[in-house]
């Protein structure tokens, strides 16, 4: 299972890490890049990534988005859906070039993104993006595998008859070889903790898997652990929460407001969960082991001195986050049986080792375990699925 | 009974005001969670710092929020609008969290007094404290907050 950088602001500490052997891909950012830049960057950098294109609001000028030849603005200012009528082939040209001329390992479909889906959204989306993309790439000859977009919307997992529909929709392309695979976080915690999300989002990825489908799951955060036992192509880490999560929000052109900064987190692999750096704080004071319980990694004797400054827009405790966590996946057995066993163990030990700092510490919801026994459940019963 | 969690905080600071001084900030930003009253003491070098966290219920989510709080505090309350179980008491023992009842008669009761503690981060200390330095603001009564 490979592991993805999921870029965006601050692209330069993922390029950093990759550039240090962590991670297998860079996924690129267009709102975030500008796209002559992003076409300047060193090949290597590029060969094995991909362009994320973010089509999602089709005509939302949001950052550097507007700089990509793509960009529908760019065709027609007031560009709006009806446009796409006349447009949908020269922009799928456009799309596919960029691509191209960045020799990225794969193409990607864009897919847009509505708050409530049209009834008509599968047969526009065919129209619109994925036949004149599918044509145009089969009319010149190109060689690259080709990924669809697809946001998944938390009514698709809960939802049978949605599910089918966009299941049936995704499996029933011909010259596409796997997904980009985004599911919605709407969650207001920072680990999901819904039962039927995660079970239907695992089993989701499974039925893709089952048709022969390559899986690519974008905007990941530590429940891709959970997933990696579907058996997906590739997950990703990504620095600030809002690459570890998908919301519309990050897409939209919204005025400046003054937000509270997150707290600094650290993320553990025994614990598999972001602790926040304030209770490590209150670990040092109560723990004397409770180093222990984070992992080793070239950023963390600096992180660990008196002297050093947590805040959420330093680059220490990502990198060392990207490189803990590629390492945790690239621990995983290859096999499903192996993966599902081997995950169920860490969340045993996780359990423990929770059990002993809040012994002394007393953790609030988005630090503590509480979501790793609602994984366990999860992993228990889609293990009863797969060996009916 | 009080019916909301607004009318229990201005009655709360009446009490505060009239017996332990006017030494508080409300409200404070910028540490780790919001507490609903900062109460300090300045001796001598140091500065003492007590926090408050009022709710009408959901105590656990109070203990943590309190919990919280020790990292910029030496003492942290809960001062809940009625009683609770021996169980939940026990947690507030276990974390060295006061815990304290306050009822609309202004009847103010601590049911566990807190030892004193050093706060968990030196830096948000330092920062509460930087914030009230200059404040000539009086504090009284404070030895009957803490063990």
């Amino acid at each position: 299972m490979k592991v993805y950088h999921q870029t965006g602001f601050r692209e330069k500490w993922n390029i950093e890490s990759f550039l240090d052997g962590v991670g297998n891909g860079l996924i690129f950012s267009p709102i975030n890049i500008d796209a002559d830049k992003l076409l300047a960057l060193d090949i290597k950098l590029k060969k094995s990534g991909f362009l994320d294109p973010q089509l999602y609001l089709l005509n939302e000028a949001k950052g550097t988005l507007h700089t990509y030849p793509y960009f529908p603005g760019n065709l027609k200012p007031d560009f709006a859906t009806p446009d796409l009528d006349n447009s949908h082939i020269q922009l799928a040209q456009l799309c596919v070039n960029y691509q191209i001329k960045n020799d990225f390992e794969y193409l990607i479909i864009p897919s847009r993104y509505y708050t409530d889906n049209p009834t008509t959204y599968f047969a526009q989306s065919t129209d619109y993006f994925v036949t004149p993309f599918c044509d145009y790439v089969r009319e010149n000859k190109i060689q690259k595998k080709t990924l669809l977009s697809v946001i998944v919307k938390t009514i698709m997992l809960s939802d049978e008859e949605k599910r089918n529909e966009v299941l049936n929709w995704i499996t029933g392309h011909q010259n596409i070889e796997g997904v980009y695979l985004i599911f919605e976080n709407n969650f207001t915690s920072k680990q999901i903790k819904d039962f039927d999300y995660l079970l239907n989002a695992i089993k989701f990825i499974k039925v893709l898997k089952d048709n022969q489908m390559e899986v690519h799951l974008g905007y990941s955060n530590t429940e891709s652990l959970l997933y990696s036992i579907a058996m997906p192509d590739s997950i990703t880490v990504g620095s600030y929460e809002n690459l570890r999560s998908f919301g519309i929000k990050r897409f939209q052109d919204l005025a400046i407001t003054q937000m509270r900064p997150p707290n600094a987190r650290l993320y553990s692999t025994q614990l598999l969960q972001w602790i926040d750096y304030e209770y490590i704080q209150a670990m040092k004071n109560l723990m004397p082991d409770y180093a222990d319980f984070f992992d080793d990694s070239e950023f963390r004797p600096l992180m660990f001195t008196p002297e050093f400054k947590w805040h959420f827009a330093k680059p220490e405790p990502y990198k060392h986050y990207f490189y803990v966590f590629d390492r945790q996946i690239k621990s995983f057995p290859a096999t499903q049986e192996g993966r599902i066993e081997k995950l169920k163990g860490i969340i045993k030990n996780a359990l423990v080792l929770f059990k002993k700092i809040e012994d002394k510490v007393l953790l609030d919801d988005n630090s503590d375990g509480s979501h790793l026994p609602t994984w366990f459940n999860v992993i228990n019963a889609f293990q009863k699925e797969i060996t009916k | 009974m009080f019916s909301t969690e607004k009318e229990m905080s201005v009655m709360f600071e009446k009490y505060l005001k009239a017996n332990f001084g006017n030494a508080y900030c409300k409200e404070s930003q910028g540490l780790f969670g919001v507490p609903d009253f900062v109460f300090y003491a300045k001796q001598k070098q140091a500065v003492l710092i007590i926090s408050f966290e009022l709710k009408l219920k959901n105590w656990k989510k109070a203990a943590k929020q309190a919990f919280r709080y020790k990292s910029f505090s030496n003492i942290s309350y809960v001062v809940l609008s009625s009683k609770i179980t021996n169980t939940a008491l026990k947690l507030f023992e276990k974390y060295n969290i006061g815990l304290a009842k306050f009822d609309a008669d202004r009847c103010f009761e601590i049911l566990h007094k807190p030892k004193l503690g050093t706060p968990y981060s030196e830096s948000l200390n330092k920062k509460l404290i930087e914030t009230i330095t200059s404040s000539r603001k009086k504090s009284k009564n404070i030895e009957t907050l803490v063990r």
